[in-house]
């Protein structure tokens, strides 16, 4: 016999949900549009980003949506205000701390618009600035780059290669400011590591730090 | 257990009866529970878990092992911070002891049970303090935290129930065992059953480990027992409870040494040490100086704590003034948005220098 649904009010509009069914899917399953930075709905969720806070029965304090899970009658609201100028917060500290604005098309960029935050405005419009990642590009891989400036050590690509795709080819390295990505332990590049070049590094990326190399950029000069 | 009241020292205070019965009511699949000691004391001027480990092992071992009794564990770990050379050693002994007595291993006093310690050192990082993270840690995996739930309780070392102690609450346990809940409730009559250790920084004419008993004013601690300032100094102000503690300033030093009281003004009994500051000290440089504490130590893994901090740093290095409606707002986004009470405590004695020293900090 299936587990009794639960019912959870989003928004005023009550959804019926499975138990073990997180107050993110909850929310966009009643249609709410709540942005994440870390979340990606074929891996396990990570609670780092804290994007997604939304308010919970009318409590002072945001939770994380992606990490919190649904009890009978929970009210969410996607748009309390403490949870969204907390989120928007996160959201300019995150684009202080690139050198320079993330490209148009990443996710990152429409999450910011989606706070009214301007993406191309660049690090010296927040309300905090201070040091920038440092430039370090490791293109050594014959179809994949690594912008290490543009990595908001989300733990998208590392988890998509450890939990998508077995290879275990990527690591978080650092910690605080200093955290990133990086292919393998030794400085090895990854496809001298364990990759297989299957790119879902560079397809769950949110800020196009892992991108594919441009088919063109690989055509062999002076190929017409 | 539940009637004596322990209060966690670790830092959260959560009543440790009540995680017993969240551990001894878990049904684990091959039936086999853990119980971790967490000697990770990474608060700066602490050296309370320190003194437990290397003075006294055998209170520690004592108290892990009746707490595996109750909640039904086989194994147990000591996270020792790495920078204590002599714990490790006094605590290997201890285990090397008690398995010759027959009171570690399989079948202990001949009991049908069976519970065993290992001693594990550290990799030197305040944040795996942090449970999760130190769960991760003692797995030989990257020190970082992890949003909870699942809680060790339920799912820990290696997905076990597990029971995460301060070695300090354990060193309690063994006292409750012998003498009861009222007993030890009247250890500090009217206030938090038991007692606590608080240690005192080298600015005190008498600096050093005490024991006293919940309630205690904190004039009676720093005067008393402490002997006042060295050199004639005075007393500006004390941060409690490690670097995610508020900072009373010295007008309220009559306050007593306990949970509710503390909470009042901002301040926490925390672990359980009494930094103070004398009168030739910059709150603006002390600001700075937790901030860039609270940077370098950030796990890294929420973005609030991982980015916030910096800023908070560099907001209050930069020479002049400081935007007080910027920084009240970073403070806010690290209370409400952070992971951990790592990011969502530093701003604690960040508000507290906010409230009573503004002018120091040159907010405008
Ligand atoms: C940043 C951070 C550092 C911590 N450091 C320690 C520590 O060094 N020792 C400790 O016992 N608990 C520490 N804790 C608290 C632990 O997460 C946990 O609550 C505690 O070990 C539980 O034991 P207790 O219930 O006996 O207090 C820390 C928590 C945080 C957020
Ligand atoms: S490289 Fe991209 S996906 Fe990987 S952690 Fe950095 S920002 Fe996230
Ligand atoms: S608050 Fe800081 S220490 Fe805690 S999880 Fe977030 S980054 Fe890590």
């Amino acid at each position: 016999m299936a587990p009794e649904p639960l019912t959870v009010i989003v928004d005023g509009i009550a959804v019926r949900v499975a138990p073990g069914t997180t107050l993110l899917e909850a929310a966009r399953a009643a249609g709410a549009e709540v942005p994440t930075l870390c979340f990606d709905d074929r891996l396990a969720p990570f609670g780092a980003c804290r994007v997604c806070l939304v308010g919970l029965d009318g409590g002072e304090r945001p939770v994380a949506s992606c990490t919190t899970l649904c009890c009978d009658g929970a009210v969410v609201d996607t748009r309390d205000p403490t949870a969204r100028r907390v989120a928007g917060a996160v959201v300019e500290l995150v684009l202080s701390e690139l050198p320079a604005a993330p490209a148009a098309h990443t996710e990152l960029a429409a999450v910011a618009r989606s706070f009214g935050l301007d993406p191309e405005a660049g690090p010296d419009a927040a309300r905090w600035t201070g040091a920038t990642h440092a430039r370090a590009l490791d293109d050594r891989h014959p179809y994949l780059v690594l912008q290490h400036e543009l990595c908001i050590s989300c733990g998208r690509c590392v988890r998509a290669c450890d939990e998508v795709q077995g290879a275990f080819a990527l690591t978080a390295t650092g910690r605080g400011f200093e955290a990133n990505v990086t292919a393998g332990l030794m400085g090895e590049s990854f496809q001298e590591f364990s990759c297989v070049s299957c790119g879902a590094c560079a397809d769950t990326c949110p800020t196009d730090a892992i991108t594919e190399h441009l088919l063109i950029d690989l055509a062999p000069k002076g190929a017409a | 257990m539940k009637d004596a009241d322990l209060k966690g020292r670790g830092g959260a205070a959560f009543p440790a009866g009540v995680k017993w019965g969240f551990v001894a009511g878990t049904t684990p699949a091959d039936g086999q529970r853990v119980v971790v000691a967490n000697g990770d004391e990474g608060d700066p001027g602490s050296y309370i878990d320190k003194h437990l480990m290397e003075r006294r092992p055998h209170l520690v071992l004592e108290g892990m092992a009746l707490a595996a009794f109750t909640v039904g564990a086989q194994r147990g770990f000591v996270f020792v911070r790495s920078e204590y050379p002599d714990s490790l050693p006094a605590l290997r002994r201890a285990v090397a002891e008690a398995r010759a007595a027959g009171l570690l291993g399989a079948n202990v006093l001949g009991s049908g049970l069976s519970f065993d310690i290992e001693i594990h050192e550290g990799a030197g990082s305040y944040v795996v303090g942090e449970e999760t993270a130190l769960l991760a840690s003692l797995r030989g995996l990257r020190g970082t935290v992890s949003a909870r739930p699942p809680f060790p309780a339920a799912r820990g070392w290696h997905g076990r129930p597990t029971l995460v102690h301060n070695i300090e609450t354990l060193a309690n346990v063994p006292f409750i065992a012998a003498h009861g809940a009222s007993a030890y409730r009247a250890l500090s009559p009217g206030a938090t059953p038991g007692t606590k250790l608080v240690c005192l920084n080298q600015r005190f004419v008498t600096p050093g480990l005490y024991e006293v008993s919940f309630g205690t004013s904190l004039r009676t601690i720093c005067d008393g027992l402490g002997g006042g300032l060295k050199d004639g100094h005075t007393l500006k102000a004390l941060q409690v409870g490690g670097p995610l503690g508020g900072i009373l300033p010295a007008s309220l030093l009559d306050t007593p040494l306990d949970f509710a009281p503390l909470a009042e003004h901002g301040c926490m009994v925390g672990h359980g040490s009494i930094v103070a500051f004398d009168e030739t000290t910059d709150m603006r440089a002390l600001a700075r100086h937790l901030m860039k504490f609270g940077a370098d130590e950030s796990c890294g893994k929420c973005f609030p704590c991982r980015v916030g901090l910096r800023r908070g740093e560099e907001l209050l290095d930069r020479p002049g003034p400081v935007d007080r409606a910027k920084l009240e707002a970073l403070l806010e986004t690290l209370e409400l948005g952070s992971l951990c009470a790592h990011g969502d405590g530093l701003p604690a004695p960040i508000r507290s220098l906010v409230e009573h020293f503004p002018h120091e900090l040159e907010l405008v």
